[in-house]
C-alpha cells in the first residue's frame, strides 16, 4: 500500500471553512481519509464538503472551539458514527498586525484562544484511547512568524511560537501512545487571512513581504501536502518536528 | 469629535513634540513610518469606528487628508 495514503483514516481539521483548513480537507479526501471537519461558518463549511472527493465520508461540526465547554461531546458523537481518528490538522487561526501599542491583554487572550489553546484542547481530547486508533499522528498548523520576528506581528508570534513548543512537549508525552506531534510553519500563503492582512498594511508593505519569498507566495495546497505526508505512515520516524514550508523566506 | 482634540489626540498617537495643524504633512512627520501608519489605522478605527483601507493612505498627505477619509461628518470646529 502507498505509504502516503490517508485511505481509512480518519481525520479530525479544525478552521476547514476556508483558506489552509479548506484545502487539508479537500486534499485529504483526495487521499482517501474520513473526515471531521468543524468551523465555525456553517455556509462555508457546506462550501467546502462540497468541494470533497466524490464518496468522502464527512461529519461537520459548526462551533467556536474557543467555548470547549461541549467539545468533547460534539467530537465523540461524530467519532461514534465514522470510527476513531488517526489524524488531526489544527488549522483554525487569527492574525493581527498591530503596533505593540496597540496591542492589548484581550488581543493576546483572543489570538491565544484560537491559535494555541483551543488546538491544545483538541489534542487532548483526541489523545484519550477511547477517541484514538492506536497510531494516530497530530499536526499543528504554525507560522514562521513562530520563528523568526516580523514587525506587528507580537501577540501572532508569540501564538505561533507556542504552538511549535507546546507540539514539541506533547510529542514527549504521546509517544509512548503511539501518537506522533507535528507543527509546520508556512510563511505567507495565497488565504482570505492574507489578503484582509495585505488590505490592513497596504501594497506598499504587502509588497515588501512578497519580495522577500525566493519562490514567492504558497498556494494552500502546498501546506494541505506536507500535512498529508505527516499524517500518513510514510512519515512514522517524525515526531516533534517542526516543518518549515516557507519558499525560501526563513532561509536569508 | 472637535478638530482640536481630533489634532492633539493624533500628535499623541504619532509621538509628535510638536503640535499638529490641519496642514501638518504628515510624510514630513519623523514618526511616519508603516508601523505608525497601522497605529493611525488602529486610531481611527477606535475613535471613529471606522476602518480605513491601508491603500488610501497612498494619497494622504497632510492632516486634512486624512480628516476628508475619516469624513467631514466626524469633525466639528
Amino acid at each position: 500500500m502507498n505509504p502516503f495514503s490517508l485511505k481509512d483514516k480518519i481525520i479530525l481539521i479544525t478552521g476547514a471553512s476556508s483558506g489552509i483548513g479548506r484545502s487539508c480537507s479537500v486534499e485529504c479526501s483526495k487521499s482517501g481519509a474520513g473526515l471531521i471537519l468543524i468551523a465555525r461558518n456553517s455556509e462555508e463549511l457546506q462550501k467546502t464538503v462540497s468541494m470533497l472527493a466524490p464518496d468522502t465520508k464527512a461529519e461537520t461540526i459548526m462551533a467556536d472551539i474557543t467555548n470547549t465547554a461541549n467539545l468533547e461531546e460534539l467530537i465523540a458523537e461524530k467519532i461514534s458514527v465514522l470510527g476513531k481518528v488517526s489524524g488531526f490538522i489544527h488549522c483554525a487561526g487569527i492574525e493581527k498586525t498591530l503596533p505593540l501599542k496597540k496591542h492589548t491583554s484581550r488581543l493576546y487572550t483572543d489570538v491565544f484562544a484560537v491559535n494555541v489553546i483551543a488546538g491544545f484542547e483538541i489534542a487532548r481530547i483526541l489523545s484519550l484511547k477511547k477517541y484514538k486508533n492506536e497510531i494516530s499522528s497530530f499536526v499543528f498548523v504554525s507560522s514562521v512568524a513562530g520563528m523568526v520576528g516580523e514587525i506587528g506581528k507580537t501577540a501572532y508570534s508569540a501564538s505561533k511560537g507556542a504552538v511549535i513548543a507546546g507540539a514539541r512537549s506533547m510529542a514527549m508525552e504521546l509517544a509512548r501512545g503511539g501518537t506522533r506531534v507535528n507543527s509546520i510553519s508556512p510563511a505567507m500563503v495565497n488565504t482570505p487571512i492574507l489578503e484582509k492582512m495585505f488590505e490592513n498594511i497596504g501594497e506598499d508593505a504587502a509588497e515588501e513581504i512578497f519580495k522577500k519569498h525566493p519562490l514567492g507566495i504558497g498556494q494552500p495546497e502546498d501546506i494541505a501536502n506536507a500535512c498529508i505526508f505527516l499524517l500518513s505512515d510514510a512519515s512514522k520516524w517524525i515526531t516533534g518536528s517542526n516543518l518549515v514550508i516557507d519558499g525560501g523566506y526563513s532561509a536569508h | 469629535m472637535k478638530t482640536s482634540v481630533f489634532l492633539e489626540k493624533l500628535q499623541e498617537e504619532l509621538e509628535e513634540k510638536e503640535a499638529l495643524t490641519i496642514d501638518t504633512n504628515l510624510r514630513q512627520l519623523e514618526s511616519y513610518d508603516s508601523i505608525s501608519l497601522l497605529s493611525v489605522i488602529a486610531f481611527v478605527d477606535e475613535s471613529f469606528d471606522k476602518k480605513i483601507d491601508a491603500n488610501y493612505f497612498k494619497d494622504i498627505e497632510t492632516v486634512s487628508d486624512l480628516m476628508n477619509i475619516i469624513g467631514e461628518e466626524n469633525f466639528e470646529d
